[in-house]
């Protein structure tokens, strides 16, 4: 036994070295892209196997990508980039290709003749070729994104959809389309078949379903987002090819982004011009969304939400995607019987009427539901229906499945927004961006009035009545747009209102599995209302809980006072260091701080870090483990009513940086 | 029902049919040779000391849903949990737990090989090529020019 024994260790110190390369490969699969960089240099046997998963996602410039297929000139390095991609490119599985400047860039009209000019052989110059060729090399595709940026597709993209292979799941292309989308859709509905006899040589090799009527598409997810925001421009959604082909779209998912209006029939802006035609030809639909991109606007608070996008800047007009139909959501049931997310931005041409019957058509299967943008007609009526079904004629299912609902900026609903943490207990996410909350309102419906404990998202904008405005005339008045405010009591109101904050800050960190937490405010006082403060006199302590599970915390147009002393020692303490017993130690509790020591608290926190931070690294590395929250967005440092100079701001906040190397702090 | 399984070294294990069948190897064996069950399954590629310790790793996880094990799966986006157990069960030298990789491979059990090489994966994160070459005796096979070309390549794939 002992022999074997030894033999054993012989044998097990070769293991790896004899590994087989599917072992190779499932071992590298679990390394990130400097690790198998690593292992590229090991041998020949480990390269063969690492580089296959290094290419496996790919992600290229638009610009890199175009350059890849012109012309080397004298350039020596662009061959032999050209060398390597190709020898490597059948190994991509997820590609994309896009400008990470394309989305800014589309912002500004001015950069886009810029574009135009410096580049001119870009229209040209990005022909089928370029991407056909690479999915040539590569019929294993199952992912493509490409985003052309400001370039002009043409119906070469039909060429590259044929090159990718039918197990293409996800496509998604972003560009200026100018009508050719049809081409595309055509051919996703009916294959080359006909393309074929039409324009010569078949691109992909016949595969064993070529009897079949059917196209096998495995097509999962698709994609389309428009990109030139010119009010003359061709922001249509071409697809009156749908009106002759038979045949469905096999599709799952489908988004349709920044279009403006839709073109079914060869004649524009007829009548029947609608997005069900669309839905008619998706079956299988799981998730829709008809909306406008607003992720390359960093920060939309209320109202520059909606302002900021490029799109509403240009067109005054409301988008035409949905006509004002009787029946459209009968028929959108009847075509997608499947659907479970639903998103619409700026949907202004649903009515009330659309709006309910869509809540009792999908509502007992629905998952996610997006209502965004300053949708009139999604009213309070349509909202509390939703909310509770007892209500609602004839009565109806709960919405027992939505566990993401987002109705940002829609400021009208701010009567009945805090329903959903009421009434729909199985809520993951929440967004509600721009619709002020009464803070009253929220308090007075009890202490576990919010069901919603397993709440991981939620961005609430809380709103707290003024003083002056609570002790005019005969306690009730109008305040700004939002408002009525009741009062049932003449306590003194400040102190009223800080406990109106405490109760609130009570409630949020009852909701521990947070993992983002955004308090919006309004900072302009026109709209007569206080914002949270988060002090701790004003209840920042009873967010403590939140430690378990908060990665991100923002703060936007709150007038919040994070940044003060015993505000950011606080954070320290509880947000990050909570479970790091030698940095609480040396840090006196702060309960025997007094507040008035804030006149020095520059000394006090250089001398504390120069006596710290050597031996912090040492003691402390990896003994802890790190803490949840990342990321601390927005803390304003100028706030009109701070009691602190900017400069005491500041200085609190590089404290907290020192002290919290692993918390990305963004102030403002 | 029991199977009976014999490493290389000529060992005998009897287990239960379900925990043998974690082996995909060993369940489509049993599918062939359903008549012939009286002789002990021979497992040419597994040492006794490995054989035990996939089977204690079968019994354990014996009611398990199976893994689908697609293709297109990347096991960097979406990391399988480990339980304690697992946990506890890897704590072994590094030689066993390659032996174990290769028994796993040898016996297609799915779950026992993610988590083999998972656990090698986090050896070789933070390794140069060096210490990886010294570790598993790899010998370095480039040449110089190799090398460079390597590098230079890695250079501009920005990967």
């Amino acid at each position: 036994m002992a022999d074997t024994d030894k033999d054993q260790v012989k044998v097990s110190d070769k293991a790896i070295t004899m590994a087989p390369p599917e072992v190779l490969s499932k071992i590298f699969s679990f390394l990130d892209q400097r690790s198998l960089r690593v292992c590229l240099l090991v041998s020949h046997d480990w390269r063969a196997c690492s580089e296959p998963v290094i290419w496996r996602t790919y992600s290229i410039t638009t610009t890199d990508f175009v350059n890849l297929f012109n012309e080397p000139d004298k350039d020596k390095f662009a061959i032999n980039i050209n060398e390597v991609f190709f020898k490597n490119c059948h190994h991509i599985r997820f590609l994309n290709i896009s400008d990470v400047h394309g989305a800014a860039d589309t912002t500004n009209l001015g950069s886009w003749e810029h574009l135009e000019k410096s580049l001119p052989h870009f229209k040209y110059h990005l022909p089928s070729v370029a991407p056909g060729a690479v999915l040539a090399a590569n019929p294993g595709i199952r992912e493509l994104r490409w985003d052309t940026g400001d370039l002009t597709l043409g119906n070469e993209f039909v060429f590259l959809l044929k090159r990718a292979s039918r197990d293409l799941k996800k496509l998604s292309i972003v560009g200026n389309f100018e009508g050719q989308e049809h081409f595309i859709i055509k051919y996703l509905i009916k294959g080359d078949k006909e393309e074929e006899e039409e324009a010569g040589p078949p691109a992909i090799a016949q595969g064993d379903n070529d009897n079949g009527d059917t196209v096998d598409f495995k097509l999962e997810e698709l994609t389309l987002k428009e990109t030139i925001y010119s009010p003359f421009g061709n922001s249509v959604l071409n697809v009156k090819v749908l009106c002759d082909i038979p045949g469905v779209l096999p599709i799952r998912s489908l988004t349709i982004l920044d279009f403006r209006t839709i073109q079914f029939s060869n004649e524009p802006y007829q009548q029947y011009d609608s997005l069900l035609n669309i839905l008619r030809k998706c079956p299988n639909l799981e998730k829709l969304c008809v909306s406008f991109d607003m992720s390359s606007i960093p920060d939309s608070s209320s109202e520059s939400f909606l302002r900021s996008h490029p799109y509403f800047s240009f067109l005054p007009f409301d988008p035409y995607l949905i006509i004002k139909q009787d029946d459209f959501v009968d028929v959108m049931y009847s075509s997608c019987p499947k659907l479970r997310e639903i998103e619409f931005g700026m949907a202004r041409q649903f009515t009330r009427e659309h709006w309910v019957a869509m809540i009792a058509d999908y509502g007992s299967q629905l998952e996610s539901l997006s209502v965004w943008g300053d949708v009139s007609k999604f009213d309070d009526t349509v909202f509390m229906a939703m909310m509770d079904p007892s209500t609602s004629h004839p009565p109806r299912d709960r919405l027992h499945c939505l566990t993401r609902l987002n109705i940002n900026g829609m400021k009208h609903l701010h009567e009945c927004a805090w329903m959903p943490l009421k009434h729909l207990p199985q809520l993951k996410e929440f967004r509600a961006r721009g619709v002020p909350l009464d803070a009253t309102k929220l308090i007075t419906k009890g202490e576990d009035a919010w069901t919603c404990k397993g709440l991981e998202i939620l961005e609430i904008f809380v709103a707290i009545p003024k003083r002056a405005q609570w002790n005019c005339g005969n306690q009730e008045m109008v305040t700004g747009w939002w408002q009525k405010v009741k009062l049932s009591c003449q306590e003194d109101v400040l102190e009223k209102s800080n406990q109106i904050q405490i109760k609130v800050c009570e409630m949020i960190g009852r909701l521990t599995q947070l993992r983002e937490l955004r308090i919006e405010g309004e900072r302009s006082t026109l709209f007569q209302c206080i914002c949270l403060e988060l002090t701790l006199e004003t209840g920042l302590d009873r967010l403590a809980p939140l430690q378990k599970n908060l990665e991100k915390l923002i703060v936007s147009a709150l007038d919040e006072k994070l940044c003060g002393r015993r505000e950011v020692e606080w954070i320290a303490q509880n947000w990050i260091h909570h479970q790091n017993r030698r940095w609480l130690e040396r840090h006196s509790p702060i309960s025997s701080r007094s507040p008035s020591s804030s006149s020095s608290p520059d000394k006090n926190g250089k001398s504390e870090q120069t006596s710290c931070t050597g031996t912090e690294l040492d003691d402390d590395g990896g003994s802890f483990p790190s803490p949840k929250l990342k990321e601390l967005i927005g803390i304003s440092t100028q706030s009109s009513t701070s009691y602190q100079s900017e400069e005491e701001a500041r200085s609190n906040i590089e404290w907290l940086k020192d002290q919290c190397p692993t918390l990305r702090v963004c102030a403002l | 029902m029991k199977v009976t399984l014999e490493s290389s070294d000529g060992q005998v294990f009897t287990v239960d049919k379900e925990v043998a069948e974690l082996s995909v190897i060993i369940k489509e064996m049993l599918v062939i040779e359903q008549a012939n069950q009286d002789h002990p399954i021979p497992l040419l590629n597994v040492g006794a000391v490995e054989l035990a310790k996939v089977i204690e790793y079968c019994e354990h996880h014996r009611n398990d849903p199976t893994i689908d094990d697609d293709e297109d799966y990347d096991s960097r986006k979406k990391p399988i949990e480990m339980d304690d157990w697992d946990k506890q069960f890897t704590i072994v030298n590094k030689e066993m737990m390659f032996e174990l990789i290769l028994a796993a491979n040898s016996m297609q059990v799915k779950p026992l090989l993610h988590l083999g090489c998972r656990y090698a994966a986090d050896i070789v994160k933070r390794m140069s090529p060096t210490e990886i070459r010294d570790l598993f005796q790899i010998d370095d096979d480039f040449t110089p020019e190799e090398q460079d070309k390597i590098e230079w390549e890695k250079q501009w794939t920005k990967l």
